[in-house]
């Protein structure tokens, strides 16, 4: 199992690896700079601006500064947000986008399996037909349609909850956090009750029912195994995405997450920012997907045995 | 006979289709004597395995099952579900056709063995651990005590099909089904298999209904035989009475299809031309589109089960009536 995982993070730090390279070499790529604007700056000015992010070394030293910046945990400065750093700028974000991004991951795994397993058990009755509504609602209906809708019932109409911004405590995470979970709710729900349903086919839960041992104890022990072994591996890679924030919840919901610095840097050239916001992004879902196989791992000892 | 372990009375098992109702069993009645080995021979979807699955409550979700089985004086099919799972895994076990799937692998092997013995006979975790792994080693599992910490996918094919006969041995049934054993096996462990499981069953004074399509194997494990076409049971006897004087045309059929050592010479085995008929409702005998000696009556009466000798009954029109 310690060589599994060993594994497992050895490759790990070798992707990440070559996120690192990739970013870096395919943000230079893209054509204009950080100080590239219409407005025409005296070509000194312009030199100066350059020198002090070092964007007059060659390719090759850059690079090697960023590394090197990235080994000691400092991602550099901003060459948008003047007088932040985007360790800074990371920092001020990442709570709001991670509270909730993980409130949203809870919520839809919680809501998403109860639903999958009440279909699966209780197929084409009342529930089955209620959770696959709330399925292909939570699909179909983009987030920037829900969200809006959501915004004037609860906040304009009723006024029960804030519009937007994070003026209002938990309050205020009330509407993201569900516009968030919604369609993943509908994909976990799908995804379980159609492993459920599968599951309870198999030969070896037949031979669970065989032995008497109750109804109960059959599903319990034979079959949520098998169910939740593709559930959690949706889990790590759609965590890790919910996490590190929606460009649209957040732009939606007035919510100053990392989302929405994410999009706005790649517009702006801002190469430090994209750089570790894109760094983050990776290191959180190379983490996840360990995790996630590390869980699989114990619970199918196939898994385990793999070299 | 009084006194029998199992008697089925006329059962029934039929399947709700898109295009209408399949019947896969009709109108079977069979009895065994504890301790009493019982071969069902048949073609594939002759209805053969359906019976052992109505039997234990495991029918597909569209099947039901008509009739009676009457189990030590109690009638499985009219049995709640929660009664019924008091008598299977206890007094009436099975054993599966595919051992690569029937076991859970996700459970230690020990585990899932002793796990009936807790809820049966309310044992301990430990105990029926120790129960579980002195099972394994009857059924000749190498290093038991380490296998039983193992999980199955760690076995081989054979290896598995000998945990599931521990498993369904381990509470001592008084009945064992054993759907077509050993057919996923190797034809080199297959023997080793059966006479293992027939030892055992000696041993613990288990009756044993296995199904089977291998002639062979029933006229080395079986007391009786039940040969079984389209659902219906078309002749049934002791095992040895039954290879010596066959009497229903199918039965001769599917002897004659057996390779014996005396024709390994010749080139081709002996078969039964045509194919099983397919849905709808048979009036006569279901057997009457493959039959060389069909008389006109026999595609509009069905023929009865009528006794030849005691304890040998077969269903054809040109028996009994005429030698």
């Amino acid at each position: 199992m310690l060589r599994f995982v060993g594994k497992r993070l050895w490759h790990g730090g070798l992707t990440l690896a070559a996120l690192v390279t990739l970013t870096f070499f395919v943000m230079r790529l893209a054509p204009g700079g950080p100080f590239s604007r219409n407005r025409k700056i005296s070509p000194e000015v312009q030199a100066n601006i350059e020198a002090a992010f070092h964007l007059d070394e060659p390719l090759w030293m850059q690079f090697g500064r960023f590394v090197w910046g990235v080994l000691r945990l400092d991602l550099g400065p901003s060459t948008r947000h003047r007088d932040y750093s985007v360790n800074d700028l990371i920092a001020s974000g990442l709570p709001y986008s991670l509270t909730i991004g993980l409130w949203a991951v809870v919520i839809a795994t919680l809501v998403g399996v109860a639903l999958g397993l009440a279909g699966a058990l209780r197929r084409n009755s009342a529930t089955d037909y209620l959770a696959g509504l709330v399925g292909v609602i939570g699909i179909a209906i983009p987030i920037f349609v829900i969200g809006p809708v959501l915004q004037a019932t609860f906040a304009l109409r009723l006024d029960w909850l804030p519009v937007g911004g994070i003026g209002e405590g938990w309050r205020s995470l009330i509407l993201p956090v569900i516009v968030l979970a919604l369609p993943n709710i509908a994909y976990i729900s799908r995804l379980t009750r159609t492993s459920m349903i599968e599951t309870l086919r198999e030969n070896h839960v037949r031979t669970a029912r065989a032995k008497g041992i109750g109804w109960r104890r059959v599903l319990w022990r034979h079959t949520l195994t098998g169910t939740l072994l593709p559930v959690i591996a949706y889990l790590g890679p759609a965590t890790a995405a919910i996490i590190t924030g929606s460009i649209l919840i957040e732009t939606i919901f007035a919510v100053p997450g990392i989302g929405r610095h994410f999009v706005d840097a790649a517009l702006n050239r801002d190469y430090p920012l994209v750089m570790g916001i894109t760094l983050l992004y990776g290191a959180i879902l190379i983490l996840l997907n360990i995790a996630t196989d590390v869980i699989r791992a114990i619970l199918d000892p196939r898994i385990r045995n793999e070299r | 006979m009084t006194g029998s372990l199992l008697s089925i009375r006329d059962l029934g098992v039929r399947f709700r289709l898109p295009q209408g109702e399949a019947v896969a069993v009709d109108g079977v009645s069979l009895d065994l004597a504890a301790g009493e080995v019982l071969g069902i021979v048949g073609e594939s979807g002759s209805g053969k395995s359906q019976i052992l699955y109505a039997m234990m409550g495991l029918l597909a979700a569209n099947g039901r099952a008509t009739g009676q089985v009457l189990f030590e004086g109690q009638d499985l099919l009219a049995l709640p579900p929660d009664r019924l799972d008091r008598v299977r895994g206890d007094r009436l076990s099975m054993i599966f056709q595919d051992p690569m799937t029937s076991l859970n692998p996700y459970m230690r092997v020990g585990d899932q063995l002793a796990e009936g013995l807790i809820v049966h006979k309310g044992l301990s975790r430990t105990e029926a651990r120790a129960e579980a792994v002195r099972m394994l080693d009857r059924v000749r599992i190498p290093d038991a005590a380490a296998r039983a910490r193992r999980y199955p996918h760690e076995f081989s094919g054979g290896m598995r099909q000998r945990v599931m006969i521990a498993m369904a041995l381990l509470a001592r049934p008084k009945l064992l089904l054993a759907d077509e054993p050993t057919t996923a096996l190797d034809v080199t462990i297959q023997a080793q298999v059966l006479d293992l499981m027939a030892e055992l069953g000696r041993e613990t004074g288990t009756a044993i209904i296995l199904v089977t399509h291998d002639l062979g194997v029933v006229a080395r494990l079986c007391d009786r035989v039940a040969v079984l076409y389209g659902g219906r049971v078309m002749e049934e006897a002791p095992a040895e009475t039954l290879f010596d004087t066959p009497a229903h045309p199918y039965t001769r059929g599917l002897l004659a299809a057996m390779p014996r050592l005396e024709t390994a010479l010749t080139p081709r085995l002996g078969t039964i031309p045509g194919t099983p008929r397919s849905g709808g409702t048979v009036t006569g005998c279901p057997f009457v589109d493959r039959c060389e000696a069909r008389l006109p009556v026999c595609s509009t009466d069905r023929p009865p089960l009528r006794d030849l000798t005691p304890g040998h009954r077969a269903a054809c029109h040109l028996t009994g009536a005429a030698p």
